[in-house]
């Protein structure tokens, strides 16, 4: 059994001092003429606007007011927020009667003009309405004018106080366990003003006195409805991408008898040219750049993908990501399940803000820069 | 129990020799890889096959007319470890090694010493390969950086060859034999493009081609003894197998592993490989030495394929008729004295050969291989079974004109067990 053992030690040493030492001896020998990387550059072939579903539900902020700005147009934004009460309240404040409550909703956004005054339509929610998953097209029910409150866009603090009226109708209400489920929030809108305030979901409160007690309810749930009522004027070449309108800028790219067709892809990286000089914000108007741009694959079934995020590098945004590389694979393989590509202003990843950020992009006509792909492959 | 623990081994180099990724000659990478022959440990430690050899002493089914005179069950099992150097034109060298399962069979005597038979488990061609080429890919401003790449092309599997053959002594002078041979395999052959910048994917595209056929061996062994001397023994061996035709289907796939993709349809594969042709002659004098000398003639050149094969892209003018000449001796000097000395009882072997490509490299450039064998063949204290350990070293390539020459290096353990089967001691 000695020979044995002799010839199974051979077998595993032979196995554990097998070595693999890759070097380009030889390559003459070899069809060096597939593997080669090569870069392919596609111009898109067309930039035009296409509907995308901006989902607003339960964002980090909610959004209220009106705007016209010449080059978006005009906006008319409202929201629906709805409050809970702490799960144990005080003995106090069970006893009541409620003897004041004030919306206290801090401003973390502004659109528009920013020495604009508000005056902000509080509205009561009579009926149930869905917030999660909800988008910005989404209709949010409201009742009657609850109050009327003045703002100034630049404040960094809207205090909306409710009326004693309001406070009699819902005192038993407000002091009960049934507040959750029975009260359906307010509908805020503008009715004044040229500009759109961003009020933060985490900070802002209803705060309610009873008892002598002070409480604040949270905000649980928020609904944002942008609507543009009219268009702007937009410099020639260039094409509006605007956050929160459920639009988006479609960007398409004929690859039909591209040599990139069948090819394994090892980086995809899509480069836009944006305006940001030929439309200069009127004095006083804020009209913030989006810090970041999805471009986003949009199913057969609608449903919105985000692909990557831009990073912005001078004058152009750059997307570049490996989901946005599987994509184009899928794409080149012909199978990809998405029927658009459209550069949006959101990720619908929640939690995520609400903006009506505007980016102007430069859109190939009028002898601007075309958004291009830039594809690294690898043909069979 | 001796086979018990023989299986026992095998099960575990099958395992181990799958899960590595061996590499060796570049030259491997022409039309089906590198061709192996095997016929018994005996005759590669004599740099031959052994069509003359019958299984009477050991383990052989070069010729499936030698199995009909058996008389003990054999099981015979090798292994081989192989280094390969290589050199181009401007000495620029590389060095790979790995190991391999060279072969298993098991034959044992129906009748003893007049029919019996045999079934073999080996390689038929071996592909097994890494070149690597750098390069750099250029960059665009504010869009991507220039970056290096290496691609690695790599090929690795190969044909396996199972046969099956039953050999007949029609007399104590002739001998026929047959054998159905069952040829099978796959041949990976990729390219794997990996980047420095870890913003691009490395990629690994793979066409996989996956064959099987059958065919059939015939063979014939003509023996005499006292031919030139008393007590001298002679033999020719020939084989004849046919033409091979070989279906399957080809893949391009992308990516690694379960994460593959399959890129368009598979391809129908449809290859014949042509007819093969041993002969050979074992001379006897004594039992203490055995002298052969061999041939091997494949027409490659009629080598048809509805795919292309590397090397062979689009032209069938690169195929040349594989030509082997081997010759080799072998002293026992116990000759049969089963009580001499242990060092007298090992049996030394060594051979030379010469082995033309079936495949030209470059258009008009013969490969031919150039190669020695030695061998010691142990004795064991079990009756009937040897441990052959077989060198082989080989040349083969120039390093000029963009080829390159190899040299290896071949070690090979080799088991043969005899043990007689199926036979009842009389009692009383």
């Amino acid at each position: 059994m000695k020979s044995f053992r002799l010839l199974y030690l051979f077998v595993v040493a032979a196995l554990l001092t097998s070595c693999d030492d890759p070097s380009n001896l030889g390559v003459d020998l070899v069809d060096t003429t597939t593997g080669t990387p090569e870069i392919v550059r596609i111009s898109a072939s067309g930039v035009a606007t296409g509907e995308v579903r901006d989902v607003t539900g339960n964002a980090r902020r909610s959004l209220v007011g009106r705007v016209t700005d010449p080059l978006a147009g005009t906006l008319v934004v409202s929201a629906g927020l709805d409050f809970a009460s702490p799960v144990t309240l005080s003995d106090n404040f069970e006893a009541g009667p409620v003897t004041e409550a004030e919306l206290r909703l801090v401003r973390s956004y502004q659109y528009g003009d920013t020495t604009s005054a508000l005056a902000i339509n509080v509205r009561s929610i009579n009926l149930e309405w869905t917030a999660s998953g909800s988008d910005s097209k989404s209709d949010i029910p409201f009742g009657e004018v609850v109050t009327t409150v003045g703002a100034i866009a630049q404040d960094s603090l809207v205090v909306v106080p409710l009326p004693s009226s309001w406070i009699e109708a819902n005192d038993v209400l407000i002091r009960s366990t049934d507040f959750v489920t029975d009260f359906h929030g307010f509908h805020l809108e503008a009715a004044e003003g040229n500009a759109v305030i961003g009020f933060s979901s985490q900070s802002s409160v209803m705060r309610v006195v009873s008892g002598a007690d002070t409480v604040d309810f949270v905000v649980t749930r928020n609904l944002t409805r942008v609507e543009r009522t009219s268009t702007g004027v937009l410099p020639p070449g260039t094409s509006l991408m605007q956050d929160g309108v459920g639009e988006g800028l479609e960007v398409a790219f004929d690859y039909e008898g591209n040599k990139a067709i069948g090819a394994v892809l090892s980086r995809a990286v899509l480069r836009v040219a944006i305006d940001s000089v030929s439309a200069p914000a009127p004095p006083n108007f804020a009209r913030p750049l989006p810090s970041q741009v999805a471009l986003a694959g949009i199913t057969a079934d609608s449903l919105v993908l985000s692909l990557a995020v831009s990073r912005r590098e001078g004058e152009y945004l750059i997307f570049d990501s490996t989901v946005l590389r599987g994509a184009l694979q899928d794409l080149l393989f012909g199978r990809s399940i998405f029927e658009r590509y459209v550069i949006t202003g959101h990720t619908d990843i929640a939690p995520f803000d609400n903006t009506i950020d505007v980016v102007l992009i430069k859109n190939g006509s009028s002898g601007t820069t075309t958004p291009e792909m830039t594809l690294t492959i690898i043909k069979p | 129990m001796c086979l018990g623990v023989t299986v026992l081994l095998l099960a575990t180099i099958g395992e181990a020799s799958a899960q590595r990724g061996s590499r060796g000659s570049l030259y491997s990478r022409l039309g089906l890889g590198e061709l192996r022959t095997f016929g018994s440990s005996q005759a590669q430690a004599m740099g031959s096959e052994g069509f003359g050899f019958t299984s009477t002493a050991r383990a052989s089914t070069a010729n499936p007319a030698g199995l009909g005179d058996q008389v003990l069950t054999w099981a015979a099992a090798g292994f081989r470890y192989e280094t390969v150097s290589a050199t181009d034109a401007f000495d620029n060298s590389s060095k790979v090694g790995f190991g391999t399962l060279d072969h298993v069979m098991f034959s044992f005597p129906i009748l003893t010493r007049r029919l019996g038979l045999g079934a073999s488990f080996a390689p038929f061609s071996r592909v097994g390969y890494t070149v690597r080429v750098e390069g750099e890919l250029d960059g665009i401003e504010g869009v991507q950086d220039t970056t290096r790449y290496d691609i690695d092309y790599s090929g690795t599997g190969g044909l396996q060859k199972v046969d099956v053959g039953l050999g007949y002594n029609i007399s104590r002078h002739l001998a026929i034999g047959a054998n159905v041979n069952f040829v099978f395999g796959l041949i990976d052959e990729s390219q794997e493009t990996a980047f420095d910048d870890p913003d691009f994917v490395a990629t690994r595209l793979s066409n996989t081609t996956r064959v099987s056929g059958i065919t059939g061996t015939f063979g014939l062994q003509i023996r005499n003894s006292g031919t030139l001397r008393e007590g001298d023994d002679l033999a020719f061996g020939v084989t004849y197998s046919l033409p091979t035709v070989l279906d399957g289907r080809r893949v391009l796939t992308a990516g690694r592993s379960l994460d593959r993709d399959t890129l368009g349809t598979p391809q129908d594969v449809r290859m014949e490989l042509p007819w093969r042709l041993g002969a050979g002659i074992a001379y006897a004098p004594s039992r203490k030495l055995t002298l052969l000398f061999e041939g091997r003639f494949e027409p490659w050149t009629r080598f048809e394929s509805d795919v292309p094969l590397p090397g062979l892209e689009g032209t069938a003018e690169r195929l040349e008729d594989r030509l082997r000449l081997s010759a080799g001796v072998e002293i026992l000097p116990a000759g049969t004295d089963l009580f001499a000395s242990y060092l007298s009882q090992v049996a030394y072997r060594v051979g030379f050969f010469v082995d033309k490509s079936y495949v030209q490299p470059l258009p008009g450039e013969i490969l031919r291989t150039y190669g020695a064998a030695a061998g010691l063949s142990l004795p064991t204290r079990i009756p009937g079974t040897r441990i052959d350990i077989n060198l082989e070293v080989g040349r083969r390539g120039r390093a000029e004109q963009g080829l390159i020459r190899e040299t290896y290096y071949r070690i090979g353990v080799n088991v043969n067990i005899g043990e007689r089967w199926f036979f009842t001691r009389p009692l009383g």
